[in-house]
């Protein structure tokens, strides 16, 4: 008689019972004390999509260069050093004029791509030039970033007039360091206008 | 009494099942299973998925975004792949020789629907004079870039307002730097008309729910 209910037993795990592994006491279809490897794809047929109450969620990644490959691990800012996005808030004092003309961030290129936000200019006002005429030359004011060697650089200040000598200014910017494993640095798309001010992009970039 | 023959067999796989099921490792399609449980092809889980305990990414792993599809399969956004998705873009547009240093319309072509495209900086490279005529020389410029959706994609518009190329010769261009995602990813909230009453402060409230 014994015997018979260890073959329903085993009959029953076969076809509708709950699966442990690593446990007799399964809580789940199948549950699984311990890691899981999945050599190929991976399906789900139903996830729980987070709701606008929830916080405290975790992105998840995958690990490209873990043994074996393809660990899925959490991402959590506070934990790694560097973010997909980082933001970091710099001030720039005794600058010569107005001119910061070539300032090396010192970002790897091939690592990260640097936008310039929050831009703030304190302190005297360059002055209009008297030109042609008594025509108004304001000259142009650049904030930009640009790559040169490898690494980002900052360009601000006026290109064509100067702050008076005697008078000084500051600036303050917030760098937004995007991590280029997330985000992708198209290259750029040069169009001619021909003198017209409206215009298509000569290209479209690739989205997905 | 002697068990007939086939319930010792049951036995027999009762007793190997369970002892691997226990305490060993399970391969399916493989004989070396590396983890508790390690499939070698693919795995389908029909409802939900719990894992009690990921590691956090570490500064030296290279990771990438995991996604679920439509059809369920779970992916991750290769950014090193070419023909691969991104969180996001980074696009330069590089305009030459607008009407002297206006870009009134330019059409990126960037479906509205699926993306959202922001400008993140904007240069020009061109010297500028306020434009000329009575009571105009003294006027201010503030000059703008910023995206709108016109036609169902992206256009941009960049300019100095008042003011234009000190020498009509010059061909000035605009280095626009925008930044490009999808709106899988992103939430767009529409407008806010904030009416300021006469006033100089005043308060927005948010759409975001804390």
């Amino acid at each position: 008689m014994q015997k018979f209910t260890f073959l329903l037993l085993f009959l029953s795990f076969l076809t509708n019972a709950q699966v442990g592994i690593g446990t007799t006491t399964p809580t789940a279809d199948l549950h699984v004390v311990g890691d899981i490897l999945v050599q190929s794809g991976f399906t789900v047929g139903t996830l729980n999509i987070i709701t606008a109450v929830e916080e405290d969620f975790k992105l998840l990644t995958r690990v490209t260069n873990s043994i074996p490959v393809g660990e899925v691990t959490d991402l959590d800012v506070n934990t790694i050093y560097v973010a997909p996005i980082n933001t970091i808030d710099y001030h720039f004092t005794n600058i010569s004029l107005d001119n910061l003309t070539d300032v090396d961030l010192l970002y790897d290129e091939s690592k990260y791509v640097i936008a310039v936000s929050n831009f703030r200019y304190v302190g005297d006002a360059i002055k209009k030039r008297i030109i042609n005429g008594g025509r108004r030359q304001i000259g142009h004011f650049v904030v930009h970033t640009f790559t040169s060697g490898g690494t980002w650089h900052l360009e601000i200040r006026n290109r064509n007039l100067d702050l008076d000598v005697g008078d000084s200014l500051e600036y303050y910017v917030t760098l937004v360091v995007y991590d280029k494993s997330f985000y992708r640095h198209l290259t750029p798309i040069t169009t001619t206008l021909n003198g017209n001010n409206t215009g298509t992009a000569s290209s479209i970039p690739i989205l997905y | 009494m002697k068990a007939p023959v086939f319930y010792k067999i049951f036995l027999w796989i009762f007793f190997i099942c369970s002892f691997q099921f226990l305490s060993a490792q399970v391969g399916i399609g493989t004989s070396n299973p590396r983890k508790a449980l390690e499939v070698a092809g693919d795995m389908k889980v029909s409802q939900t998925m719990n894992v009690l305990n990921f590691n956090d990414l570490t500064d030296s792993g290279t990771s990438y975004f995991l996604l679920q599809e439509s059809n369920n399969s779970i992916k991750s956004i290769d950014v090193s792949n070419p023909s691969g998705a991104a969180l996001g873009y980074i696009q330069e547009y590089i305009i030459i020789n607008p009407n002297l240093d206006w870009v009134k319309d330019f059409d990126t072509g960037i479906n509205a629907t699926d993306f959202v495209l922001i400008v993140i900086s904007a240069v020009y490279n061109s010297d500028l004079q306020l434009s000329s005529g009575p009571d105009r020389a003294e006027n201010f410029s503030i000059p703008y870039t910023a995206s709108f959706v016109s036609g169902g994609t992206w256009h941009m518009i960049a300019d100095y307002p008042m003011a234009a190329n000190s020498n009509n010769s010059d061909v000035g261009t605009w280095i626009i730097t925008t930044l490009i995602f999808s709106n899988d990813l992103n939430k767009q909230f529409g407008i806010i008309n904030i009416p300021m009453a006469d006033g100089t402060t005043g308060s927005a409230s948010s759409p975001i729910i804390d």
